[in-house]
């Protein structure tokens, strides 16, 4: 059964994007010679939708891990049939968010047509086409030119002096490093419009152990015996909170005008959940880093991560659908900037919805297959306004059944609590986003990344 | 009642949390009892740290604790004048209750050295109207205190309890930089479920003879007397389900089967799931209130399923004084089988009997 969070063709499916059932058939676009070509047809649709997580570095924990890279005619032509079996039924590119649609700027998914011809594809036998079509690299992603950091080197590199060993004897390990910010590291104070976490582990068995990471950013003097996991408190502010980032996450740049601020003598805190099974060989060092990206401009608004969760909850033995929620009242105008739903492996379902001070509801994200080994941040295109008084609700379903237990390796005739292992469970709806006040609303563009 | 008659302000409800003697694994003692053959244990839990319980014979023509009770406590607190307890340790002390012609008092002992540790002064408590329930209740007060109260036969007497300054929380690691904690993937998490609800919810229990417990927790600082929530409710139409934007519904988990008027509210659907646990809604009739237990006991206090209800009993209600008292729910016993469970808010206090059912009922 499968308990990593190692990103791998076999994660589920989601649903189409036009609503067809997934019959479709080969042979939509060609060539001028009338084949479906690599260069001309498919590297496209690769690149547009798979070669953010099929890349060759894999050194993100936010689930750029995938097995294998996808990004030229060489790389993507042993793969064909996986290729064709996975788009064909869904299961890739992975997104979990049945609704709303064209609000996400992360959203995946092929269109019928891109799937048809993929499979047009392979079926006329994976052809590379005209080299002299081929697309241009894609300089800014290369692993020599960024060493694989997803928004490009970073301005500031946060890293853990020294590797942390996650033994042989170890199952379940949580902690907290904290890092100074000495100026060697920090020079002067800044503002920081974006930053990316990385495990530290580099190959895919050791990624499959850190299962997430948590950060944290501390002005000097601050108590940081607070663990940055405190980020995850149900209705909680914590103000020094980056969020965390898991397997399916990916970072993001906030947009002019947000940001962060890093302190010289503050403290970065990373927090660290480790996952494996016990035993000889298993044993591996940990040296996880956090990237700062500085911002291009003034920063007027703090940006900030917190949860809408609950930690009193009791999951029944053996009940397959388990409803916890909880809820938040907004005590300002704020701008939303991303979703993370997150569970464990017993999480079946997700659900965001605003109530605003008038009564009207609206469904922020639904994700009806939930799935552990996908934490997906769902990043807004253009932040969503939720005025004062807006209610926030997060409804999230649990499965403890004995079949989802012989799929994800747990105990279903046991009662399940809050907890950190990955045994136990969560129900936390992060949001990242940043209070402001009426006055100040002003339009704001999501920058591309 | 016990607590239908109390003269002074309750800020918040009592919690007993039943069926987590595990909380106090570790005293020297060994697991404290969940309940003997013929005792009643009272719980009480204003966060983690912040815990106590009394364990009693509910001996019929006597006062409570005429032989002597229990108190179990985590960390330390000021009972009375009387400082109990260490801090980060669980303690067992022995309590008697003294007749000082007409002034009663609560001896405490500790009984592994067998020392006598001192006496507190109970202040009498005006009642009105003789009553045939021997009780002893542990009552919320205030965000960290509670008062203790007994009562038999027309009297009630009581003292304040203080929890002192527990252990600051230690988030989901061990609170020091640096220093990870491994776990193991299946040891038992039965603690650190009830430390992580704790930090949210306030909780009170009673476990009856036979280790048959039953405890309703809530959201700690939910629901204020003059918020929103309450205002709507004080102005619900008939046959309104009161809904509670600003918390969490109430939970009520059981052990043991419960018979509320001509309900029986089960546990156990499952033969390796000892205990069942219901959210429990407040809904306005014509001529009255009722409460609704139902089948989703975690959902949020705006999201009540019709399709999930079990059951609908009346509840008696009065209008008292105090328009200031927080949402609060509490089990108060009223023999060696049954009790009241009483929701406040504001000046609103709501109950219904309950009884627990023995096997075969």
């Amino acid at each position: 059964m499968k308990t990593s969070l190692r990103i791998a063709v076999s994660v589920a499916a989601f649903g189409t994007l036009s609503g067809m059932d997934g019959t479709l058939q080969a042979g939509q676009a060609k060539s001028a010679s009338g084949a479906v070509t690599y260069h001309e047809h498919v590297a496209p649709i690769l690149r547009k939708n798979c070669e953010t997580c099929h890349r060759p570095a894999g050194k993100n924990v936010g689930g750029l891990t995938a097995p294998m890279s996808l990004r030229t005619y060489a790389e993507a032509r042993p793969w064909a049939r996986a290729i064709a079996t996975k788009v064909e039924a869904r299961e890739m590119p992975p997104w979990f968010a049945e609704e709303p649609r064209g609000v996400f700027k992360n959203e995946k998914g092929l269109t019928d047509d891109e799937v048809r011809t993929i499979l047009a594809w392979v079926k006329g036998g994976a052809p590379e086409g005209d080299r002299s079509r081929a697309l241009p690299p894609q300089a800014e992603t290369t692993e020599v030119d960024n060493d694989g950091w997803t928004l490009g080197k970073p301005d500031i590199i946060v890293r853990l002096p020294e590797p942390y060993l996650v033994k042989d004897e170890d199952q379940d390990v949580q902690g907290t490093f904290a890092v100074k910010l000495t100026r060697d590291v920090l020079p002067q104070d800044v503002t920081v419009r974006a930053w990316e976490f990385r495990a530290g582990t580099y190959s895919a068995a050791q990624n499959n152990a850190v299962h997430h990471m948590c950060g944290g950013v501390h002005p000097p003097g601050a108590d940081v015996t607070a663990s940055s996991q405190r980020s995850g408190d149900e209705g909680g502010k914590e103000l020094a909170s980056l969020g965390c980032s898991a397997g399916g996450a990916e970072p993001f740049e906030l947009p002019e005008g947000f940001g962060r601020k890093l302190m010289v003598g503050g403290t970065v805190t990373m927090g660290m959940h480790y996952y494996k099974p016990a035993g000889p060989g298993t044993a591996f060092k940990n040296q996880p880093e956090i990237g700062f990206y500085l911002a291009r401009g003034p920063v007027r608004h703090i940006v900030d991560t917190r949860s809408i969760g609950t930690r009193a909850f009791e999951i029944p033995p053996f009940h397959s659908h388990y409803p916890v929620a909880a809820a938040t009242t907004l005590k300002k105008d704020t701008l939303v900037f991303a979703l993370w739903p997150h569970a464990h492996l017993r999480g079946k379902t997700a659900r965001y919805t605003a109530v605003y001070p008038d009564g009207r509801r609206e469904l922020l994200l639904d994700v009806p297959r939930y799935d552990q080994s996908w934490q997906v941040t769902y990043q807004y295109r253009e932040p969503k306004l939720l005025p004062k008084g807006t209610r926030v609700e997060v409804l999230m379903h649990f499965d403890n059944s004995e079949v989802r237990a012989a799929k994800r390796g747990f105990k279903p005739d046991i009662p399940v609590w809050f907890g950190p292992r990955t045994q136990d469970e969560m129900m936390l709806g992060f949001f990242t986003y940043a209070e402001i006040e009426p006055t100040k609303v002003v339009p704001v563009t999501a920058r591309r990344q | 009642m016990l607590l239908l008659r109390r003269r002074f302000t309750l800020s918040s409800l009592v919690f007993f949390l039943g069926g987590c003697a595990s909380a106090f694994a570790g005293q020297a003692s060994g697991n404290a009892p969940r309940g003997g053959d013929s005792t009643v244990k009272v719980e009480i839990a204003l966060g983690p740290g912040r815990e106590a319980a009394v364990e009693y014979s509910p001996v019929s023509g006597k006062p409570p604790l005429a032989s002597p009770g229990t108190l179990y406590i985590k960390n330390a607190v000021r009972l009375g004048t009387l400082e109990l307890g260490t801090p980060s340790a669980d303690t067992t002390l022995e309590l008697r209750l003294d007749d000082h012609g007409g002034a009663w008092r609560l001896g405490v002992r500790n009984p592994q050295s067998g020392t006598e540790v001192g006496n507190v002064a109970l202040a009498p408590s005006p009642v009105a109207a003789t009553s045939a329930t021997r009780a002893v209740a542990l009552l919320a007060e205030a965000k960290d205190a509670a008062r203790l109260v007994i009562s038999w036969n027309g009297r009630e007497v009581s003292s304040p309890i203080q929890f002192l300054a527990p252990p600051p929380s230690r988030g989901l690691d061990n609170g020091r930089p640096n220093e990870p904690v491994n776990r193991e993937h299946f040891s038992d998490a039965t603690i650190q479920g009830r430390s992580q609800m704790l930090s949210q919810n306030n909780l009170t229990a009673l476990t009856f003879a036979g280790s048959r417990s039953v405890s309703v927790s809530y959201l700690r600082d939910g629901l204020s007397a003059d918020g929103p929530d309450h205002a709507r409710a004080a102005s619900a139409a008939p046959g309104s389900v009161i809904e509670l934007t600003q918390a969490s519904v109430p939970w009520l988990k059981t052990e043991t089967p419960l018979r509320f008027g001509s309900y029986v509210i089960v546990a156990g659907p499952h033969p390796r799931a000892h205990s069942r646990s219901y959210g429990l809604w407040l809904k306005r009739v014509s001529n009255g209130w009722r409460l609704i237990f139902n089948d989703q006991a975690n959902v949020w206090g705006t999201m009540h399923d019709v399709a999930a209800d079990v059951a609908e009993v009346e509840l008696a209600h009065r209008a008292g004084q105090d328009a200031a008292t927080p949402f609060a729910v509490s089990l108060v016993p009223d023999g060696p089988d049954r009790g009241q469970l009483v929701l406040r808010w504001g000046r609103d206090t709501w109950s219904v009997p309950f009884e627990i059912m023995s096997s075969g009922r």
